[in-house]
């Protein structure tokens, strides 16, 4: 299944997108084949095909993922 | 006592009397210092109901017993008063320098009454004031009148905190800037200091040293956290706040049009890469702080002249004079910096009342005319400069945008008021809480008005890590961005007191993790090593925090402020427009004042939000008992 993904550069995902086959994608899985480092997994925050995600999400070919560490303050 | 002298100094601007009196050490330990030191100070010395830009008015400045200790990101001060823009509570943060300087030469904060007859400074050395002269100073711009004063102290190491011409016009959102970059925005405290004839105050210490309990445990704290913190991947010192443009826009919550929709088509050209690649000269800090997170922008091309001294604009400015007004250039997004630093006024109220003004244009509410002749539409960045001008003049149309959304409303028509972004005359900042419920109450429910630095945001605390960073406060799953149940209600509480508590002591949002060194767990540990109470600890901090929240609550209630100002425009209730991912996302009004009724509930207030006497007593300050 193709999916697309980008993020940041820094923790080892694609800066603009990039196409991805993987067997059935999880937001796992795309992490796993970037090799995003451990310590930031599970502060990255997905955004589905423009919609807010879950990183426990599976996902469908065609979609388009963005994994972005969220933003506070001013 | 370690980390602070214990020593407040007073000045009376109308007869010239300065006297240095002491801050008893059960002080600290009750309010710890900074925005709740200074609070105390002002709920106990000034009368409700005064004109905040009256002699009567004071204007406190205030640091903690851990400013300027070696930690990280420890250089923030509170300047508090009464607010003319929103009539209640104001207060402010910056960091930069001047507070650990302030700490260097000898005090821990300055209480300001009265009001001098002729323009004058205030210069602070190594436990001495005096007051000068200013009036050659009076209506020069922030860098000149910064550098004579430096000049005529002669000595370069002085930290100066200062106002421009909007504060001396009190405008009802003037700022008060140090080192020319770091502002006390919001409030109007810059209004204030200026109703006094009060242009700066310039402190210096050669001490350059503070007791502390124990040093060598400072040390040791100070070294493993930064260690630690550079072993997680960041991107934050990279890009600053700047990487906000990008990160708010891809959910959907990045404020355009004047909160018509969440997301700008031209963001690219405002982002942080175009940014880096075109305006940027290098970055900043500020004291002992290893992120840097601060810009300075350099541009010299004919129409745009921008200086680095000022600093550079940053996310929120950029939402304020970029998305918000459909501006998609960050050269005159750069150049409305510049002229608010230089006057000296606050770049997202500004920002967001041109905004406003543009939306009241389009929908032909208010006239060329009525505008001095200017075309207002979103994206004319030309005018957006002329009218920002005129504003931080105070001349023209100028004079009436400058006193807050109230006065113009009045002014201009009350058929304008739904398009007016702001809570307690006071506007939004650079996130909607469309999308970012928990910021619907950030913005609904603080005394001092809508704050985005009130709370950690919803998409942080959305993951599991961003919760996780948290447990030692109680907060132990991530909710989604946009719930806005009990238990959201409860988690912003909490999240709120400990916020409150990091102003208390004057540290930086930014050099807490998930951006910083510090975890929540280890200030606790570092208030400890400075002071040597068993006291200091992460539980003092929340509770201060939750005592200052009913302390600025009663404060409001004094002044006439009600459970009718915890509101939201009514465009939060209203879907979202444009794309993205919070496209058609709304705040039920029903459940929004369920939340703020829980919130209440859980402060021990009562329905309409005014403290009870378990509250109170619950706080310690039973003083207030009968004080509103
Ligand atoms: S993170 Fe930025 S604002 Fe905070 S102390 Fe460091 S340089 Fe200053």
């Amino acid at each position: 299944m193709k999916v697309t993904v980008r993020g940041e550069s820094e923790f080892g995902l694609p800066k603009d997108f990039e196409e991805v086959e993987l067997q059935n994608p999880t937001i796992e899985s795309i992490m796993d084949y970037f090799h995003v480092d451990p310590k930031i997994r599970k502060h990255l925050f997905p955004i589905v095909n423009s919609r807010m995600g879950k990183l426990s999400q599976e996902l469908q070919e065609g979609d388009k993922v963005i994994l972005q560490s969220p933003y506070s303050g001013g | 006592m370690y980390g602070a002298w214990g020593k407040l100094l007073r000045v009376d601007l109308t007869t010239g009397k300065i006297t240095t009196e002491e801050i008893p050490e059960i002080l600290f330990k009750r309010y710890l210092g900074g925005n709740t030191l200074a609070l105390y100070y002002l709920l106990r010395e000034q009368k409700g109901g005064i004109d905040p830009l009256s002699p009567e008015a004071n204007l406190i400045f205030m640091t903690s017993f851990v400013t300027g200790t070696p930690g990280p990101g420890l250089s923030r001060m509170s300047i508090v008063g009464k607010s003319p823009l929103s009539g209640g509570y104001g207060e402010t943060e910056a960091g930069g320098w001047w507070g650990p300087e302030l700490k260097f030469a000898g005090y821990e904060g300055i209480i300001l009454t009265g009001k001098s007859e002729k323009p004058v400074y205030l210069s602070i050395k190594d436990g001495a004031a005096e007051i000068k002269s200013a009036e050659h100073l009076w209506g020069e711009k922030l860098k000149e009148a910064h550098d004579a004063i430096k000049d005529e102290l002669e000595d370069s190491k002085t930290r100066i905190a200062l106002i421009g011409e909007a504060g001396e016009k009190m405008s009802s959102y003037a700022c008060i800037i140090n080192e020319l970059k770091h502002a006390n925005g919001r409030l109007g405290m810059g209004a204030v200091m200026g109703s006094k004839n009060l242009k700066a105050i310039a402190v210096r210490g050669t001490t350059q040293k503070l007791p502390m309990y124990n040093e060598e445990r400072v040390k040791e704290i100070v070294k493993d956290l930064i260690r630690e913190w550079k072993e997680i991947p960041n991107t934050f010192p990279k890009y600053g706040t700047m990487r906000g443009v990008r990160a708010t826009q891809e959910v959907g919550v990045f404020p355009t049009y004047n909160f018509q929709h969440g997301v700008f088509d031209d963001f690219e050209n405002l982002a942080e890469t175009t940014y880096m690649e075109t305006i940027l000269k290098k970055t900043g800090t500020c004291y002992r702080c290893p992120i840097s997170c601060k810009r300075e922008v350099e541009i010299d091309d004919g129409k745009y002249k921008v200086d680095p001294a000022y600093g550079g604009s940053e996310y929120e400015t950029t939402m304020a004079f970029g998305s918000c007004c459909g501006v998609n250039d960050l050269k005159p997004v750069s150049a409305a910096h510049q002229l608010c630093q230089q006057s000296g006024m606050d770049t997202i109220s500004a920002g967001v009342t041109i905004a406003w003004v543009m939306e009241c244009f389009e929908n032909g509410l208010i006239s060329k005319d009525q505008l001095d002749g200017l075309e207002m539409n979103f994206g004319n960045s030309d005018n957006m400069l002329i009218l920002l001008e005129k504003m931080c003049k105070s001349e023209g149309v100028g004079a009436i945008l400058t006193k807050g959304f109230k006065t113009a409303i009045a002014h201009f028509g009350e058929e304008t008021a739904e398009y007016a972004i702001q809570v307690k005359n006071s506007a939004f900042p650079a996130h909607d809480p469309r999308g970012k419920a928990g910021l619907a109450l950030a913005y609904a429910l603080p005394s001092a008005g809508p704050d985005h630095m009130e709370v950690q945001h919803d998409h942080v605390m959305a993951t599991e890590g961003g919760a996780a960073l948290y447990e030692a406060i109680g907060i132990n799953e991530p909710l989604p961005a946009t719930d806005l149940s009990p238990r959201k209600v409860r988690n912003f509480f909490v999240n709120q007191s400990l916020y409150n508590g990091f102003n208390a002591i004057g540290i930086c949002d930014f050099c807490v993790r998930p951006n910083g060194p510090f975890t929540i767990s280890s200030i606790g540990e570092y208030m400890q090593a400075v002071t040597g109470w068993e006291s200091a600890s992460l539980w003092n901090l929340i509770k201060i925090g939750e005592k200052h929240s009913t302390m600025s609550r009663i404060f409001n209630l004094r002044e006439g402020l009600t459970v009718k100002d915890d509101t939201l425009p009514e465009r939060m209730f209203t879907p979202l427009e444009g794309g993205g991912p919070c496209a058609g996302f709304y705040i039920d009004k029903e459940t929004f004042n369920k939340a703020i009724r829980t919130y209440y509930a859980i402060n021990l207030w009562d329905e309409d939000g005014v403290p009870t006497e378990t509250c109170l007593y619950q706080n310690e300050l039973d003083w207030l008992i009968g004080e509103f």
